[in-house]
């Protein structure tokens, strides 16, 4: 593959990867709202 | 209010269903093909200024709006609206939400249909040893419902039909039975696939099973940077327009999921993690299947030439023949994920746009759950089966034209104005971040604000007037010949050629061109015409008298044969009179909800 196509390739992809992964992991971690619980 | 108490099972499941709404046929059909067609490389810039400026924001209008729909018991896009504003107008804006879906839900369930079928065809083998003339003659054939390749009689019908009856019942079975429990089954399952058939396009070498170059050239032809192309309007507006309808905007699904949620859970977060989980699918995986596959057995130039057909031209004709030259097994096995990808993209899709209807037949008239989907089930039905027995006059590309484009445009410029300018972006941005486990950066309130609604404005003028042949250069003060493709060139039926009148005696050449042949197959009759713009065939009965001859040439306009004709025109002017009447009955009915609404109200 030729370079630019590979630079511009690698950066969107990993760029989404690693977003997406970093949205999930704070989304599992994050804390059922408190108000919602107390809602129920 | 509304009775409903329905309820999200959990945070990982509303995840998947609102990225399984967004992940639908275009993140692996169209994305690629936009991408091809505008500049390869150069499309990306674009493409992420939009779901920045335009996507992202849309789906925190979308989120936001549907939580606090659903905090007043409403579901539904037309009473969500309600509830945001009293004005009526706004009300039948949101019924918008309705009309696109069923029509959208219409034909998609049809499309959805061809691949399950398939992915029985991939499984049994039908194409094992078709040339790539016979698969692709398949795939009209298979659309030509009164014929049967495959001893199944009416087979896209019954295919159609299991797939609408597959639909329903998911969407009987409830908000964590159903589409829940579908989602968490069909985007790990889609994720697999879509792994599977990425790994075969990086590792497809020259030389081996028949292909003639590497899929790194595939690759390389879809990433290489055109930086002209950023100067052309089309390019920005088509990375838009991609944008827009990937992550299933404008369509009222995403506030209808929204609506399930509790008043103080968040929307933050979950509206960019499921964009970003779209983007992961339609970046990585939709980017990486079809063209670099096709490149490495068809070479750039023939491609090129295949995309000019769309997404469903490459994917439904092409690459059940490329599947095949790996052999009988992993060709199998390769058919069935890529076309299995694409129903689980679809079916996670089509439930998701039966939910805002199923959830307004109950916040207007108190129907339950089954009755309502049954309903649901009966009027896609009834709308799809023009689609099916006259795809070919035109009517399908009618319903995804207004119904499928043209409304969601229309709904969500308004959904952007009445956030941003009625409401008020300060209660926008509390509603935003009401119960958020993260802060959106501040920039987007100004966005929110100013860029996406004239952003949107500004897309639908340019579609409403778009100069011919996307070429901005001829705009000017004094006026502009119009595209056939938009919507002032829709309506005055541009670009529909010789055979303009709805009933006519004589069917005219609608190219220049030399008559290929002439012969029956299945009971028709067929003059195909080969012309600079490819191969079309014609069907013509048996008391129509031919006017020529095998190897003649023939001129735009030139008779092809007498006798009594019916049209495609008269298929689309009745298509669009059906969709207009549509919309106002909806409008009635939503109206005839609210009275009922406010009769509740008014006890409470």
């Amino acid at each position: 593959m030729n370079t630019s196509a590979l630079a511009i390739m690698l950066t969107v992809q990993l760029s989404v990867m690693v977003m997406t992964i970093y949205l999930f992991v704070r989304m599992l971690k994050a804390k059922p709202n408190k108000e919602n619980t107390e809602d129920e | 209010m509304a009775q409903n108490t329905e309820r999200w099972g959990s945070r990982l499941g509303l995840i998947l269903a609102m990225a399984g709404n967004a992940v639908g046929l275009g993140n692996f059909l169209r994305f690629p093909i936009q991408a091809v067609q505008n500049g390869g490389g150069a499309f990306i810039i674009p493409y992420i200024v939009s779901f920045v400026l335009l996507g992202l924001p849309l789906l925190l209008v979308e989120w936001s709006t549907g939580r606090y729909g659903g905090s007043f018991g409403y579901n539904s896009p037309p009473y969500i609206m309600r509830s945001l504003n009293k004005r009526k107008l706004w009300m039948y804006i949101g019924g918008l939400g309705l009309f696109s879906n069923v029509i959208i839900a219409a034909y998609y369930c049809y499309i959805e249909s061809w691949t399950m079928s398939y992915v029985y065809h991939s499984i049994i083998g039908t194409f094992r040893g078709m040339t790539e003339g016979q698969v692709s003659a398949f795939f009209d054939n298979y659309l030509d419902v009164g014929v049967s390749t495959t001893g199944i009689p009416y087979e896209a019908l019954l295919f159609y039909l299991l797939c609408l009856a597959l639909n329903i019942w998911i969407l009987s079975r409830g908000l964590q039975k159903g589409i829940e429990k579908v989602a968490k089954i069909c985007m790990p399952l889609l994720l697999v696939f879509g792994i599977f058939l990425v790994v075969k396009a990086f590792t497809l070498k020259a030389g081996t099973d028949g292909a003639v170059y590497d899929g790194t050239v595939g690759f390389n032809f879809l990433w290489t940077p055109q930086f002209d192309s950023l100067r052309n309007p089309k390019v920005w507006l088509a990375a838009a327009g991609q944008i827009f309808f990937t992550l299933s905007l404008g369509m009222g699904c995403i506030q209808c999921y929204a609506s399930y949620l509790r008043k103080n859970d968040d929307i933050a977060l979950n509206a960019m993690t499921t964009g970003f989980t779209n983007e992961l699918c339609e970046i990585i995986i939709g980017s990486s299947i079809i063209i670099p596959i096709s490149i490495g057995y068809f070479g750039i130039d023939k491609v090129i030439e295949l995309t000019g057909m769309g997404g469903f031209g490459l994917g439904f004709r092409s690459l059940p023949f490329l599947f095949g030259q790996w052999g009988s097994v992993i060709g199998a096995v390769a058919g069935t994920a890529f076309f299995g990808l694409l129903f689980f993209a679809g079916i996670t899709s089509t439930v998701a746009m039966g939910s805002p209807v199923v959830a307004f037949l109950n916040d207007g008239f108190g129907w339950k759950r089954k009755k309502s989907t049954l309903m649901f089930g009966l009027i896609i039905f009834l709308l799809g089966l023009p689609t099916v027995l006259f795809f070919q006059k035109g009517v399908f590309d009618q319903y995804d034209y207004w119904g499928g484009t043209v409304a969601l445009f229309v709904f969500a410029m308004f959904e952007a104005i009445l956030f941003s300018w009625v409401i008020g972006v300060d209660k926008g941005w509390k509603m935003i971040h009401q119960g958020a486990d993260i802060k959106v950066p501040k920039v987007f309130k100004y966005i929110l604000k100013y860029v996406t609604p004239v952003m949107l404005i500004v897309i639908f003028l340019a579609a409403l007037v778009k100069p011919k042949n996307d070429d901005w250069s001829l705009i000017s003060i004094k006026g502009w010949p119009v595209d056939n493709t938009s919507i002032i060139g829709e309506l005055k039926h541009q670009g529909i050629g010789p055979n303009d009148k709805w009933i006519a005696n004589e069917f005219y050449a609608e190219n220049t061109g030399v008559v290929d042949s002439i012969y029956s197959q299945h009971g028709r009759n067929y003059i195909c015409i080969s012309s600079a713009k490819g191969n079309k065939c014609y069907t013509f009965s048996n008391d129509d008298k031919l006017q020529v001859k095998v190897g003649q040439e023939v001129k735009t306009g030139d008779v092809l044969y007498q006798g009594r004709v019916v049209n495609n025109v008269f298929y689309i002017d009745i298509s669009r009179i059906f969709l207009l009447l549509l919309f106002m009955f909806i409008c009635l009915v939503v109206w005839k909800g609210s009275k009922n609404i406010q009769r509740k109200e008014t006890k409470l």
